[in-house]
């Protein structure tokens, strides 16, 4: 479904704040006035999304990828603006129904609120319980770095099912995603990544020759992997998830300016990876691999045109096939939405991240 | 096989398997349905990435086309008929790549090596491993001699042993059970019946595989999913459009041959089948194939009483006024088809017995809706008193399919006020408010289903014969018994008295449910 979400047509976007034991009550009141108004509303729901944001900056930008996010995913939002506890302690909240443009599909209707939380990290769960539906999954995104070492980080994953981060608006990227990995061991609730689900495409279009001939006996014989990744993380997430799906040890690895150049033993000798920073606005702006099969050398070749992705297959002794496939253009570019439709432990992702920062310590 | 097999950067991941390479060859790859729906749920699964890296397809048929003219047409039937929309042009340019066509008769053994050739080559070039689809979307006259043409050139079928071949075969299968068996016996004379996929795409949809889902995936339901607690089931299909310029097929079909044989009772045999020990292909199918076989045959008599047929006459729909059937193009102005079936069914077994099943179908209904209710026994006592009580009904589960797919459970609650007064009210769950991805076609699914050899939504032919068994008596009864007088419903109606007389003879409290 798709759709567009109209600020503030019910009831229109509280500016003034809503006494935090109240949210519900001028939610409740929104949906009697567009529904007097307009009609029935439909009241849709898969989720609750925690978004946690450190400042009201971020809370602005975090509002702003949620209402987009809306139509695909309607959940009751609550974008939690956690600042310091300097001087006047205190919480303020805003709170609004939203309306999908009829025009777009059915009259559903979600949930945003936001709150400014001026308290001790470790009433921050205090503050977000009482907003949550019962019943439905809570799905904590961290805005930036999340604080792993802080007492909020382990407060709000507490009432958490899944954690979500972007790694890519990580502050130091590499070195923040090898701390999510040592911080992955000690949680209790799911977590993801949006770069890992941005590398879904790439990742379906890299497996997929490994399906049929002439590539389907050579998995376990790739020789050279070459990725230019534009999101520092996908790269070295990418490269993690080669390693752990097909049995790789890292044998020695360094960094080169911005360059990794890593050694793996595979179960057939050896492959060299080499993770290369690139300019782009996408995830990744192409990944090479280098398989040997009984044949000769052949290769797979995954670029990044604009609103695409073309795949390449050379072997010998084969016509080369040439693949191209589309991203949909999306509303949710951090692919955010994606993440909400995920329930459970991805083990997958959490191997690759291992991988991936065993690699980044070097 | 599964798919990702043997794949170790797909398997257990959510990173979407894609089948294995697959040559697809379409007999009738001009026709209506390759327009609007085969290429469309193609393009879809190029566009998703769920189509393999080494994929072909051949259209075929009578048509002349070139290659490029044949691209050029189905570019058209993409742009009108595909569930997302706007094309985009170079997914579509990198998949038309892969559209061929060979056109030719298919009677003539030149077409099919003309075919085969192109097969080979795409073995050859493109990798598509010798794994061979034929997809029969063809009126039944045609299938005869394409079998025959596929096994006796040798491109597939029995004794195909360069990778897997498998064909697909659109309904109706039969016009009734000898032909059924006629063309079963010819279909498995060139492919085993491990090979062949019966498609129903009632079956693809989500909403009608969430039949399954919602009985065996939820604990609280199936004590309760029985003759004890249910006091009968109600299958709808009904469409508000007639015809459509359909009149030749109708009128050698009628509602009964053209739903109610398939969809209605495949849907059947989800919501009465007993739970499979594994979600295993044969084992949903046999438990399909039970239930089926302990449908209670009717025979003169009984059909006389259990079975109800009605034909449209003019009037309104949709704010339109409508021709009666019998004025439709290609339909005899004293046609006696049905266009509107109503059967009351049993179901002998433990879990069924005296419970009835009602199946309904009809075209130029008051609107498009197919759904199932199972409607349960009233409380056994009710303190409330009975004006108290007067608003409240039995509880009813309602399995909407489409449109607006979801589940409605009926039960009752108190009215506000100082009183206790108690009326129905109903909890309702779409589709549309918790999965917010679009739902994939039926095709989409399907196509992917044969290509990974996962038949579980495809009829074996043990259930498309038992089914034919069910509804032969009718066919025979109403053949030779003169008909109601028709027309007996007029457009816009939900069908003729008699079919609510049915549901009400042996309970007046049953009625339809109004969609």
């Amino acid at each position: 479904m798709t759709g567009t979400a109209r600020r503030g047509e019910v009831g229109g976007w509280a500016l003034e704040p809503v006494a935090p034991a109240d949210i519900e009550k001028a939610l409740e009141r929104q949906r009697r006035q567009w529904e007097g108004d307009h009609g029935a509303l439909v009241r849709a729901s898969v989720a609750n999304l925690v978004v946690v944001c450190p400042d009201r900056a971020a809370g602005k930008h975090a509002l702003a990828a949620v209402e987009r996010l809306g139509p695909r995913a309607p959940s009751r939002c609550v974008v939690l603006i956690a600042e310091p506890p300097q001087g006047r302690q205190g919480v303020r909240a805003w709170a609004r129904v939203v309306q999908q443009d009829p025009r777009s599909g059915p009259g559903m209707a979600w949930d945003e609120v936001v709150v400014q939380a001026t308290v001790p990290p470790r009433h921050l769960t205090a503050v977000v319980l009482p907003l949550l539906l019962p019943e439905l999954p809570v799905f904590t995104f961290w805005w930036g770095t999340p604080p792993f070492a802080h007492e909020a980080f382990d407060e709000l994953n507490s009432v958490s099912d899944r954690l979500i981060v972007d790694s890519a608006a990580f502050a130091d990227p590499p070195a923040d995603l090898a701390r999510l990995a040592k911080a992955a061991s000690a949680l209790t609730a799911a977590l993801s990544d949006c770069v890992w689900q941005r590398l879904t495409p790439w990742r379906e279009l890299l497996a997929a020759p490994f399906g049929g001939p002439p590539l389907r006996s050579a998995v376990d014989r790739v020789r050279w992997l070459r990725v230019d990744t534009v999101e520092p993380t996908a790269g070295l997430e990418l490269a993690g998830w080669f390693a752990s799906r097909l049995g790789w040890a890292l044998d020695r690895a360094h960094l080169t300016g911005d360059d990794w150049v890593a050694r793996y033993a595979t179960e057939q000798g050896t492959c060299e990876a080499h993770i290369t920073q690139a300019l782009g606005s996408g995830t990744l702006a192409r990944v090479d691999l280098q398989v040997a099969t009984d044949d000769g050398p052949a290769s797979i070749r995954v670029e990044a045109p604009p609103g695409h992705l073309v795949a390449t297959v050379e072997a010998p002794g084969h016509a080369t096939t040439r693949r191209k496939v589309g991203l949909a253009a999306s509303s949710d570019p951090a692919g955010l939405g994606a993440e909400l439709e995920v329930f459970g432990r991805e083990r997958i992702f959490e191997a690759a991240l291992l991988q991936a920062a065993a690699l980044a310590e070097q | 096989m599964t798919p990702g097999d043997g794949n170790p950067l797909v398997v257990g991941d959510r990173v979407r398997a894609t089948p294995p390479p697959t040559a697809m060859v379409v007999f009738g790859g001009s026709g209506d349905l390759a327009h609007r729906k085969i290429v469309p749920a193609l393009y879809n699964l190029e566009l998703h990435r769920l189509l393999p890296q080494n994929f072909a397809m051949v259209g075929s048929s009578r048509t002349e086309f070139t290659d490029e003219e044949y691209r050029a047409d189905m570019r058209k039937a993409v742009e009108e008929f595909s569930r997302t929309q706007p094309i985009q042009k170079e997914v579509w340019e990198s998949f038309a790549r892969r559209l061929h066509y060979v056109s030719g008769s298919s009677s003539d053994p030149d077409t099919y090596a003309r075919i085969g050739d192109l097969l080979d080559r795409f073995d050859r070039d493109l990798g598509t491993d010798g794994n061979r689809l034929f997809y029969l979307s063809l009126i039944p006259r045609l299938f005869p001699d394409t079998i025959r043409g596929i096994g006796k050139s040798g491109i597939g079928g029995r004794g195909w042993d360069r990778g897997w071949s498998r064909v697909v075969v659109e309904k109706p299968f039969g016009h009734d059970l000898a032909s059924a068996r006629e063309l079963q016996a010819l279909v498995t004379d060139v492919f085993p019946e491990r090979d062949v996929f019966r498609i129903d795409h009632y079956l693809g949809k989500e909403s009608v595989q969430n039949i399954i889902a919602f009985r065996f995936a939820n604990g609280i339901y199936e004590p309760v999913w029985n003759h004890r607690y249910v006091d009968h089931v109600q299958v709808t299909v009904a469409e508000s459009l007639g015809i459509e310029h359909r009149g030749n097929f109708y009128e050698t079909a009628g509602a009964i041959r053209d739903i109610i044989q398939n969809h209605a009772l495949q849907v059947l045999a989800l919501v009465g089948m007993e739970p499979p020990a594994t979600f295993e292909p044969e084992d949903v199918r046999n438990e399909k194939a039970k239930v089926l076989k302990a449908v209670r045959r009717m025979n003169g008599e009984t059909v006389d009483r259990n079975a109800v047929r009605g034909q449209y006459g003019e009037g309104w729909v949709d704010g339109q006024q409508v021709p009666a059937y019998r004025e439709e193009p290609s339909v005899a102005p004293d046609s006696t088809v049905e266009t509107y079936v109503a059967l009351e069914l049993l179901i002998d077994n433990w879990r069924w017995a005296g419970t009835p099943f009602y199946l309904r179908t009809g075209k130029r209904l008051p609107k498009r809706a197919t759904e199932v209710v199972v409607q349960f026994k009233a409380a056994p006592h009710l303190p409330f008193g009975e004006a108290a009580q007067d608003g409240l009904e039995p509880n009813a589960l309602v399995l909407r399919i489409q449109p607006d797919e979801g589940i409605t459970m009926k039960f009752g609650a108190k009215v506000p006020g100082p009183s206790m007064e108690v009326r129905s009210v109903n909890m309702d769950f779409s589709y549309g408010t918790a999965f917010a991805d679009d739902l994939p076609d039926a095709y989409e699914r399907l196509l992917l289903d044969v290509m990974v050899d996962d038949p579980t939504l495809f009829p074996r032919w043990d259930s498309v014969e038992l089914a034919w068994q069910v509804v032969q008596p009718v066919l025979d009864r109403w053949a030779e018994a003169p008909p109601p007088d028709l027309p007996n419903y007029a457009a816009g109606e939900w069908g003729p008295k008699a079919a609510d007389e049915l549901i009400a003879r042996h309970q007046p409290a049953r009625r339809w449910r109004r969609p």
